[in-house]
């Protein structure tokens, strides 16, 4: 066993790659959720941090339900007490963090952490985790915001749907039903027992306006991310740490180890998890990520990230379509050429017209190319094009470019029939503007 | 003579060459630059950035440091899920782009 590694031997570097692709294979696993080794190991996580593990474990279907859940119970919950997050992560994190960097000489803590963390965290985190991380948030944003001000829009019942409804309320009642008590039980009385559970049908928003009633203000809980948090992120990158320890055989104090060894099983285990001191929701794993070639989600064919209870994302060429009657056209290659170009969302018109049949583009009525250019300075060429449409007095002009770094061809309308100056006018800015360089 | 106007490209998000940075800015202390509505962020390491919304398009300024990158999963260049632009030591105005629509003029939902 080695205590201490200020440089790595060939046959370390060599494994990186296939180490790298063996989490990145741990962070996108679909299916069967391990809640054995869950609950077998969260529970070593609390006790490193000093804490008593909850007896209330609450598992959700999907990370909508979590956060909901997540955010209504700790805000009732806050009376008392706050959540453990960061005492978690300093007990665990921190220590473990502090381990291996003093146990690894700087320069291969950054090389390992360059060829595995990072390649980990951009295949897991940042193609699948941003993207579920950015949907829920605006989502509980949404709903919460929404609902404390007095109304629920149709956000909250077009996006949650009557399975989250129920599942966020009996996830809700799990974490703070019957053991309320103290300020909490007087506040919110019986409200949480009988309105949350039983007689409220809406769950979110009833049990946002139980609390809003206990004086209780309801705001973002903190989460793991569990195994899409494993390239790095928050309490370090496990993929990292495992490296040294699997790889490198890196000997660390058994509390370390201990510390270490648990969180990993956690991240291998689940998918988001919500600590708290008085309970633990965890999420499932998703039945499905689809993604493309390069990686981004990406599914024709069904939601591209979906979770048990069916909440999911839909995804062309990572692009994310919340309206799903609008990505099964595109899918399904309904959309007219006209429609296409109708699409408010630039990035959705992008990949809405690579899906779809250019000869469509013949059906544009006055289809015309007003003007070209061979190379628009990164190797790419340029045009006007432009159509009519019935209703509308002026013809429809549209600069059809492609993105420099990854030639992607996108149409961004305009009212300029030269393509420079097309360019130029989407930023402000004139003709004679030197596009030193494009990304 | 009128001076060239210099600019960088990232995406839906311009940077253009100015001598200094005007006074009465407040230093932001997030990395992230722009936000597109699809969730991918234009975020810049290596260089600091002041929020100020001077006219429909420019909406901060940057100061570029030395190694200044931008950062994306689109935008710039490497293999893997994000993408890496390098962005010349100066101090850049920063510039959001709008798509000019047959009624009027609306933000690039990027």
């Amino acid at each position: 066993m080695t205590k201490r590694i200020d440089k790595l031997t060939i046959e370390q570097t060599a494994a990186m790659p296939a180490f790298a692709k063996q989490w990145i294979d741990i962070g996108l696993k679909t299916g069967e959720t391990d809640w054995a080794t869950f609950d077998q190991n969260m529970p070593i996580c609390y006790e490193k941090a000093g804490l008593k593990y909850p007896t209330r474990v609450v598992r959700v279907s999907s990370p909508l339900v979590g956060a909901l859940a997540a955010s209504v119970a700790e805000a009732i919950w806050r009376k008392r007490r706050d959540a453990v997050r960061d005492a978690v992560d300093g007990a665990v994190g921190g220590a473990v963090g502090g381990a291996v960097d003093d146990a690894v000489g700087g320069a291969v803590d950054d090389a390992v952490g360059d060829a595995v963390g990072v390649a980990v965290d951009g295949a897991v985190r940042d193609a699948v985790d941003d993207a579920v991380r950015v949907a829920v948030r605006v989502a509980v944003r949404d709903a919460v915001g929404v609902a404390v001000d007095g109304a629920v829009g149709g956000a909250v019942d077009d996006a949650v749907g009557v399975a989250v409804r129920v599942a966020v309320r009996d996830a809700v009642g799990d974490a703070v039903g019957v053991a309320v008590d103290g300020a909490v039980r007087d506040a919110v009385g019986g409200a949480v027992g009988g309105a949350v559970r039983v007689a409220v049908g809406g769950a979110v928003l009833s049990a946002v306006q139980i609390a809003k009633k206990a004086g209780v203000s309801i705001g973002w809980h903190y989460w793991l991310g569990g195994q899409f948090w494993v390239g790095g992120w928050w309490w370090g990158a496990v993929s990292s740490v495992a490296f040294f320890m699997d790889v490198c055989k890196l000997k660390l104090a058994k509390d370390i180890v201990e510390r270490a060894s648990a969180y990993r099983k956690v991240c291998e285990s689940v998918n988001y998890i919500w600590p708290n001191r008085d309970f633990v929701m965890v999420c499932a794993r998703p039945t499905r990520i689809e993604k493309d070639a390069e990686g981004r989600l990406h599914s024709l064919s069904d939601m591209a990230i979906k979770y048990p209870d069916g909440w999911g994302l839909h995804y062309i060429h990572g692009v994310r379509f919340e309206d799903a009657g609008l990505w099964q056209s595109i899918a399904a290659g309904t959309l007219s050429a006209a429609e296409v170009f109708a699409i408010p969302n630039m990035e959705q018109r992008r990949v809405a017209y690579e899906c779809m049949d250019k000869l469509k583009m013949k059906e544009l009525p006055n289809f015309t190319i007003v003007d070209q250019v061979a190379d628009d300075g990164c190797g790419f060429p340029m045009q006007i094009i432009s159509f009519t449409l019935k209703g509308f007095n002026r013809p429809f002009l549209f600069l059809n470019g492609f993105c420099p770094s990854g030639g992607r061809e996108y149409f961004l309308e305009t009212q300029q029939s030269d393509c420079w100056e097309a360019k130029a006018a989407s930023f402000g800015l004139d003709r004679s503007v030197e596009w030193v360089a494009e990304y | 003579m009128k001076i060239k106007i210099k600019a960088t490209r990232h995406g839906d998000l311009c940077l253009v060459h100015i001598d200094q940075l005007p006074e009465g800015l407040t230093l932001s202390s997030t990395p992230t630059l722009m936000q597109g509505v699809n969730g991918n962020n234009h975020d810049v390491k290596n260089g600091t950035a002041y929020f100020k919304d001077v006219d429909q398009f420019v909406f901060g300024y940057l100061v570029a440091l030395p190694g200044c990158q931008l950062i994306h999963p689109d935008h710039g260049s490497g293999d893997g899920a994000i993408k890496t632009a390098d962005i010349g030591e100066g101090v850049y105005e920063l510039r959001r782009q709008f798509e000019h629509k047959h009624e009027s003029m609306t933000p690039v939902l990027d």
